[in-house]
């Protein structure tokens, strides 16, 4: 076990390494100028020259961004060429909203998806089955979008149960937050379930389908323990997957719902600042979010180990 | 104690079974005996009530005084894995690889005795004590992937007998493990049934197993019965063609119209060799186990040489794991061996180019085992069977396809067909005429009839025999199967651990094996004539 960990640590590191080369790469190739953004077409060539200098944007590519990774060790992000406040202050503010957003909305579809999933499964081929699976093929092709407006016109204007967009802040109570937080989340959550459900069902298929079953089977035990004892753990591998690649994306990924509700959230920032050509905010919230992603992985991958005895022996 | 009245099985609207009849007492083996696709196993499951979905059963199946076929699920589940047992052909996936092998003996007794956790692994304890596994060293908590196939086989065993069964249910037990293990395995279920006075139903394809184990034996063909009565009697007399025609096909020795071509004759004559193997050596990198000390690679062959001759058909045998399929690869060239020799035609395989590499190739080609899973499903028979043409650079012409088609008894019409549409043995057929097409001098056929029908296997050799008697071809045979070797080869080379331990003509070698390792090997191997002949009815 120790020795799965250790690897997975190692390989989790590096693809971290490799990925903060990658993206400044990528910032510096994309064209636009970052001083001549900030002072407009009008800017002298003097005072252009001037701020590059200030910014450093002159000193060479290997030091900006030995420079640039340091302080993201320090966890110095640099200043937002735009906002001209710290880049760390506007992520953890913007963080504040969409981290507890995807919380609630993997929640949600993980509450939604598995025992519709597990359902559909033990009825293969009945009513139930056929219904959840209609259910998840709509909840795939209906986009979130549309249906968050939906629900917008519903449960805020016809109902008026909870705000049509915005966000008062955590200071103005948990449940006020909360409450604004929630349509978002089940729009987000939906289409996740959706997805997830179905790969629930055809997992525990697969897995009913092994050769083990009919051992256990042969064994005296009834078909719904079978199910539970037998089928589902092995089923959990792709499940955890798909949950971890969902929860990744429910971090960022989310920028047309935070702007069908008006959620200042990490979509919304990335994206204006990919408009302003505030490359340090971009660079800084990308580099991030791919921590996030690969550290999830890493918990996916522990996971893993828990559920499937075969990775921890160090042979395999 | 179990009897089957008049069942038929239908599966959507195919007959899977017809008008079955069948008995077992306590304390007796009964061998049910048939080729794929018999009904054998369906049969079994019709007892167990594990049939798939959309099958219909009629006619009755009494256990002790329970009607199976009028029984609920729960009364099911309360009659498996209590009075009657199941163990299933394939140990490496029948044992859930996420639970311990304790835990998955433990359940079985747990639920129906409703014993504590406690009492349930000492029972577990016991029971593995009683199959063959030492609990000091396979204790509760290993993993079904720590185990070999034999040991996860035995633990399959442990789970049917947990709670003593009046009958288990053995479906070709023994068919996915080397010949030794088979032995052990078999003498393992004569051992339960001996002690638990418990019936056995043995079901097989190898009436050589059948032969050494069961008391009775009921052949069907089909989904009919075609015969039953004492085994000895039956194979004896073998009054039904059916049974003949069986027991014939399994120890059917093709005729062969040339003289045999052994190393010893191919010496005397001074015939130069075919193929000269020198000191062959081919590892496999390992695990790191350490961040400081290199791995040291694994040597799946170490240090073997032969030669074949033309003409010659040189059988290698070993047990599965000892480097047979590594040494065939690398002979084609498939892998690169660490170090030695390969010389083919007088030309060393191992330090020529692309372009002599070729060559070689055309005049070396391979038959797999697998009849079903060595072609592309969706070519057809045409482009199949010319594919090994890109060695000699031009594309097989519509004559060479149907001639080689022709010489495999498959017709012209095949070519335009695809491999679904075939048998298992025409597949077979089929992968020969894809080795014959590049006219070759040497077939390696890696267990090229394990996965056939005896009545199919029958045939199989007796066209390859054919082909050696009219084109000199020249075979490496490697296989599990002895009674193929002894009808089929001419020199037998065994192999242990990546050494050939023993080499020399099949007769001497056979009647008198010198290697320990040899003698442990023909013994444990069925043999349908010498039980029939030593066996008292």
């Amino acid at each position: 076990m120790l020795y799965y960990l250790i690897r997975r640590f190692t390989s989790l590191l590096l693809t971290l390494a490799l990925s903060t080369i990658v993206i400044f790469m990528v910032m510096e190739i994309v064209p636009g100028d970052p001083a001549l953004i900030i002072l407009g077409i009008g800017a002298t060539d003097e005072t252009l020259a001037a701020l590059r200098e200030q910014m450093g944007l002159n000193l060479p590519l290997m030091t900006r961004y030995l420079q640039w990774v340091s302080g993201v060790l320090v966890g110095d992000l640099g200043t937002s060429y735009t906002y001209s406040v710290p880049v760390s202050e506007l992520i953890a503010e913007r963080s504040i909203v969409s981290i507890p957003l995807a919380i609630i909305a993997l929640t949600l579809s993980t509450i939604i998806a598995i025992p519709t999933g597990i359902l559909a499964a033990s009825k293969r081929g009945q009513i139930a089955d056929t219904g959840i699976m209609g259910l998840t093929q709509l909840g795939i092709a209906i986009p979130n979008f549309w249906f968050a407006m939906l629900m917008v016109y519903v449960f805020a204007v016809m109902l008026r149960w909870v705000p049509a967009g915005g966000f008062p802040g955590w200071d103005q109570g948990i449940f006020n937050a909360l409450k604004s937080l929630v349509l978002p989340a089940v729009a987000l959550a939906l289409p996740q379930a959706a997805i997830l459900s179905r790969v629930t069902r055809s997992a525990l298929l697969e897995a009913l389908g092994e050769d083990y079953i009919r051992t256990a089977r042969a064994k005296g035990l009834t078909r719904s323990m079978v199910l539970w004892r037998h089928a589902l753990r092995d089923a959990l591998i792709p499940v955890l997957t798909i949950m971890g690649l969902q929860f990744a994306f429910l971090l960022a990924g989310t920028i047309i719902i935070e702007n069908v509700f008006y959620l200042p959230g990490l979509g919304r920032l990335i994206f204006q600042a990919i408009t302003q050509r505030d490359l340090i905010v971009v660079e800084s919230s990308v580099v991030l979010l791919v921590a996030s992603v690969i550290l999830i992985n890493f918990m996916v991958d522990i996971a893993y180990a828990l559920v499937d005895p075969r990775l921890q022996s160090e042979r395999s | 104690m179990l009897s089957i009245q008049n069942l038929s099985l239908d599966i959507g609207n195919t007959s899977i079974l017809k008008d079955i009849d069948l008995k077992i007492e306590q304390g007796q083996v009964m061998g049910l005996v048939g080729e794929s696709g018999s009904g054998k196993s369906m049969t079994a499951l019709a007892i167990m009530q594990l049939l798939p979905h959309s099958s219909t059963t009629t006619g009755q199946i009494n256990f002790d005084d329970i009607n199976i076929l009028d029984s609920d699920e729960n009364q099911m589940c309360n009659l498996r894995g209590d009075d009657i047992g199941m163990v299933f052909q394939e140990p490496m996936t029948a044992l859930n690889p996420v639970k311990t092998i304790g835990e998955q003996i433990a359940e079985g007794i747990r639920f129906h005795t409703g014993a504590s956790g406690k009492d349930a692994r000492e029972r577990a304890i016991e029971i593995l004590q009683q199959v063959g596994l030492d609990p000091m060293q396979y204790g509760l908590d290993r993993y079904p992937h720590e185990l070999s196939g034999g040991q996860r086989q035995r633990v399959v065993i442990a789970i049917a007998c947990a709670m003593q069964p009046k009958l288990l249910i053995a479906d070709e037990p023994t068919t996915a493990l080397d010949v030794t293990i088979q032995a052990q395995i078999l003498e393992l279920l004569q051992k339960l049934v001996e002690e638990n006075n418990m019936g056995l139903l043995l079901i097989s394809h190898d009436l050589g197993v059948i032969a050494d184990t069961a008391d009775e034996i009921t052949i069907i063909r089909s989904g009919e019965i075609i015969e039953c009565g004492p085994t000895m009697e039956i194979l004896r007399n073998q009054s039904h063609s059916y049974t003949r025609q069986l027991a014939k096909a399994s120890t059917h020795v093709p005729v062969r119209k040339t003289r045999p071509v052994t190393a010893s004759t191919s010496k005397k004559r001074q015939t130069e060799p075919l193929l000269q193997v020198t000191d062959l050596i081919c590892e496999y990198p390992t695990k790191r186990k350490s961040l400081f000390t290199k791995p040291k690679p694994f040597r799946a062959v170490d240090g073997v040489t032969f030669d074949i001759y033309p003409g010659q058909t040189l059988a290698l045998v070993g047990e599965s794991g000892c480097g047979k399929s590594t040494l065939a690869k690398t002979l084609l060239q498939v892998h690169r061996p660490h170090s030695g020799e390969i010389v083919f035609e007088n030309k060393n395989l191992l330090n020529s180019n692309r372009k002599e590499m070729f060559a070689a190739r055309r005049h070396m080609q391979i038959v797999f085992q697998d009849p079903y899973g060595s072609f592309n499903p969706r070519h057809k028979v045409g482009n199949i069977v010319s594919e090994p043409m890109h060695l000699v650079n031009r594309k097989a012409t519509q004559d060479e396809l149907i001639k080689a088609l022709l010489q495999v008894g498959l017709s012209a019409d095949d070519l335009e067909k695809y491999p679904h549409e075939f048998s298992g043995g025409q597949r077979q057929r089929l992968a020969i005429a894809r080795a014959l097409i590049t006219k070759p001098r040497l077939i390696i056929a890696d267990e090229p009839v394990s996965a056939l029908d005896v009545s199919i296997r029958a045939q199989i050799l007796d066209l390859l025999n054919e082909l050696r008697d009219n084109f000199q071809i020249s075979y490496l045979f490697i296989t599990h199967d002895l009674s193929v070797v002894r009808a089929f080869c001419d020199d037998v080379m065994v192999m242990n651990s990546g050494k050939i331990i023993e080499t020399g003509s099949v007769t001497k070698l056979f009647d008198n094996p010198k290697d320990e390792y040899t003698r442990q090997l023909l013994a444990a191997a069925p043999d349908l004539q010498r039980t029939l002949g030593t066996k008292p009815i």
